[in-house]
């Protein structure tokens, strides 16, 4: 019982602290708003200007020129089909619109549509389409497509009604119309001969220049995040205010936890922006959310390890942490591969880069992006790596900490 | 002249049983460098220990000793019977001499910080913000940020945050430092006001004044050792009613001796000058000038003193 109320208390003084520490920036704008507002504007104009092209252009608009019963039933079947997006129009030069409108389709149903389908004779619906978007038209051709089908079927419908008739000696005209209306009441082009639903494995998405500069440059930024909040907590030294809250019940392993964790949580929350900034503007996110989730929780440990590095050098030698936080995390690009990539690097230059958090971040964004993995060796290898740098950097720089607490008095 | 160690001897003799705090022959090492060399001390409840010393004397590194935050390299600190070692223990309150609190915080958001630090529940502790901001006179500027605040305010504020988990021993390294008379009377009648309550102080100052104010004994520390350790009364007994400054027309002393004058309690002669303690300001005036006269030294000049506890220890320490 009595441990654990001490475990409760020792918790209980770490999430105060790590509140205190998340308040003492969340509180200061001007900080927050250098802190958060490189990175982020970076990565709004990177993604204004780089966007990858987005998905094919999937609106379909239909040119009513019979106005007869059969169009307007034709036209809501397609207007009620859903993922594409489908409107009437009036116009009457459909090339010229699909000139000026290349994310258009259009399917023109032609005038004497339903005399020639109640004559039993199908007319060819007529689709105009923009070539430099048509390969990627799919989903508007599949639904001209069916409704085409839909023609044929209504065409066959009457011809079959006018033979029987005629055989009764009854009214062809009369029988005709009434297959057609029978026959259309009853069809859905959902069940058209053609699939209607789109099947299989989504196609892989590309690693596009929006996804480099979000996954390759993003952890640079987020490393210039962290470096400058262990800057921001050095100066907390100022005053003697960290040996001031050592002299209460709060003990250095909790200090430097707190610490650690409110680092963790602000190196997360700017990746889990660049990132959505990024998906938001068009980047493909990967075949798995969850992956690319735990890829970056493994990325921000890493970032949160360097940056408690950096913390516990800036207690050890607070003269020089400033030049030296700013050519390490340079040098981090530069060595991490983010600048070159790493297969072209000297081979100790390699060797170096793979102590960096830059190289097996990039390492595993590709393996997810790029390469589809999703729970191979190829994701897991530089997911652990970089949980494992994370927590070894952490654990050294605590021990400068602890180390220069101790001298400094 | 009585010598700093027979006083010390004098009042180790009177110190009463109940003792909170004591250091057995304290010695602090860092890189083969000796900053502390033996300190012992008692401190009884409600007692202000006063020390004084040059810059470099070792007082911040005695504080941090006694306060446990430093372990001694030999002799040990005991409080309340218990040895100290790893950290503060809560029974402490130390205010060192930088001012530590959070400039962006408020100064109620600054003492809740420390309060649950130490584990203190929150009815409790708004309890004891409500009563030291009370005591303190803080209530103007306690839901203000701190870096709103005077000298003499955020001076107030640290040793509010030294005392939110009412401390049995509370350590004050220079605790005036910067700050203006009023705002130091204040100040120095808040740690007054903490000893009447049975807190025990040390305290270190560069102002001798600011000792004699509040210090039932002061410690004199020189280079990392103790020069002197007594009782401000005896001391201030010893300071007699004034000091006579006579400046002899003659370019010498020779002869001089006021021995067994009545009322004067002490004497020393300078190159040119003779300089009396006085028990009574007027009536051993006229006698001191003519023992003076028979021995054929006549004053250029005289003057009378108010007593200075720093002129003393200057003298008994001629370090300081």
């Amino acid at each position: 019982m009595s441990a654990l109320f001490t475990l409760f208390q020792s918790t209980r003084r770490t999430l105060r602290m790590f509140l205190h520490e998340v308040w003492l920036v969340a509180a200061n704008r001007r900080f927050v708003a250098a802190l958060f507002g490189i990175p982020l504007a970076m990565t709004l104009l990177v993604n204004l200007a780089l966007q990858d092209h987005g998905p094919p252009p999937d609106g379909l608009a239909i040119v009513d020129r019979d106005q007869s019963l059969v169009s307007h039933r034709l036209t809501n079947q397609a207007l009620k089909w859903r993922g594409l997006s489908v409107a009437t129009l009036e116009t009457a030069d459909p090339d010229a619109y699909v000139r000026n409108h290349p994310d258009t389709v259009i399917l023109v149903l032609p005038a004497g549509l339903q005399g020639s389908v109640e004559a039993g004779r199908s007319l060819q619906l007529e689709v105009v389409a923009n070539r430099a978007t048509q390969s990627r038209a799919g989903m508007a051709n599949l639904v001209a497509y069916n409704l085409g089908i839909e023609v044929e079927v209504l065409a066959g419908a009457a011809a079959t009604a006018r033979l029987d008739a005629s055989r009764r000696g009854a009214d062809e005209n009369a029988a005709a119309a009434s297959a057609v209306r029978t026959t259309q009441a009853g069809y859905n082009i959902h069940r058209a001969r053609m699939t209607t639903s789109v099947v299989g494995a989504p196609q892989l998405p590309t690693f596009g220049t929006q996804a480099r500069f979000a996954t390759d440059e993003g952890i640079s930024l987020v490393e210039f995040v962290g470096l400058m909040l262990a800057f921001a907590m050095v100066h907390d030294r100022e005053g003697g205010r960290l040996t001031r809250l050592l002299w209460t019940r709060l003990r250095l392993s909790q200090l430097a936890l707190a610490k650690g964790a409110s680092i963790f949580f602000f190196t997360g929350l700017c990746l889990a922006a660049i990132l959505a900034i990024s998906i938001a503007f068009g980047m493909a996110p990967g075949p798995s959310i969850g992956a690319l989730a735990l890829i970056s929780v493994a990325a921000a440990i890493a970032v949160t390890g360097y940056s408690m590095l950096i913390l516990g050098i800036g207690h050890w030698a607070p003269h020089v942490v400033q030049l030296l936080g700013v050519v390490a995390t340079v040098a981090l690009s530069v060595f991490g591969g983010v600048i070159w990539p790493a297969d072209s690097l000297p081979g100790l230059i390699r060797f170096v880069g793979t102590l960096t958090p830059n190289e097996w971040a990039t390492e595993a964004y590709h393996a997810l992006l790029l390469h589809g993995e999703t729970g191979g060796a190829e994701l897991w290898r530089p997911v652990i790596a970089l949980a494992v740098l994370g927590v070894v950097q952490a654990l050294v720089g605590t021990r400068l900490l602890v180390y220069a607490m101790r001298q400094s008095h | 002249m009585a010598s700093s160690e027979a006083v010390t001897a004098a009042h180790s003799d009177s110190l009463p049983h109940d003792v909170r705090l004591v250091a057995h022959e304290i010695r602090f090492r860092r890189r083969h460098h000796e900053i502390l060399k033996g300190i012992s001390l008692e401190l009884e409840p409600g007692r202000c220990l006063g020390i004084a010393g040059p810059n470099a004397a070792g007082k911040s590194t005695l504080l941090g000793t006694l306060a446990g935050w430093l372990h001694p390299s030999e002799g040990h600190v005991e409080l309340n019977g218990r040895h100290l070692h790893g950290g503060v223990p809560p029974e402490v309150g130390f205010a060192a001499q930088e001012v530590s609190v959070y400039p962006h915080l408020t100064g109620r958001e600054n003492l809740k910080l420390f309060g649950e630090l130490y584990d203190l529940d929150r009815q409790p502790l708004e309890r004891r913000i409500d009563e030291l901001v009370d005591r303190f006179e803080l209530e103007p500027w306690i839901d203000h940020e701190a870096v709103h605040y005077s000298g003499g305010v955020a001076r107030r504020l640290h040793l509010c945050i030294a005392l939110i988990n009412s401390p049995q021993v509370l350590l004050l390294d220079e605790p005036t430092t910067g700050l203006d008379p009023s705002s130091r009377r204040n100040l120095l009648g808040n740690v007054v006001d903490l000893l009447q309550d049975g807190v025990s102080v040390v305290m270190t100052s560069q102002l001798l004044g600011d000792l004699e104010v509040v210090a039932h004994r002061l410690m004199v520390i020189v280079d990392g050792r103790r020069e002197l350790y007594a009782d401000t009364d005896e001391l201030v007994a010893q300071l007699g009613a004034a000091t006579l400054y006579v400046e002899l027309a003659q370019h010498h002393g020779n002869g001089v001796d006021l021995d067994g004058v009545p009322g004067v309690i002490s004497w020393k002669v300078e190159p040119n000058a003779v300089i009396a303690r006085l028990a009574d300001t007027v009536a051993p005036l006229h006698a001191v000038l003519e023992r003076l006269a028979r021995r054929g030294l006549h004053a250029a000049r005289i003057e009378v003193q108010p007593p200075s506890l720093e002129q003393m220890l200057k003298e008994l320490v001629p370090d300081l």
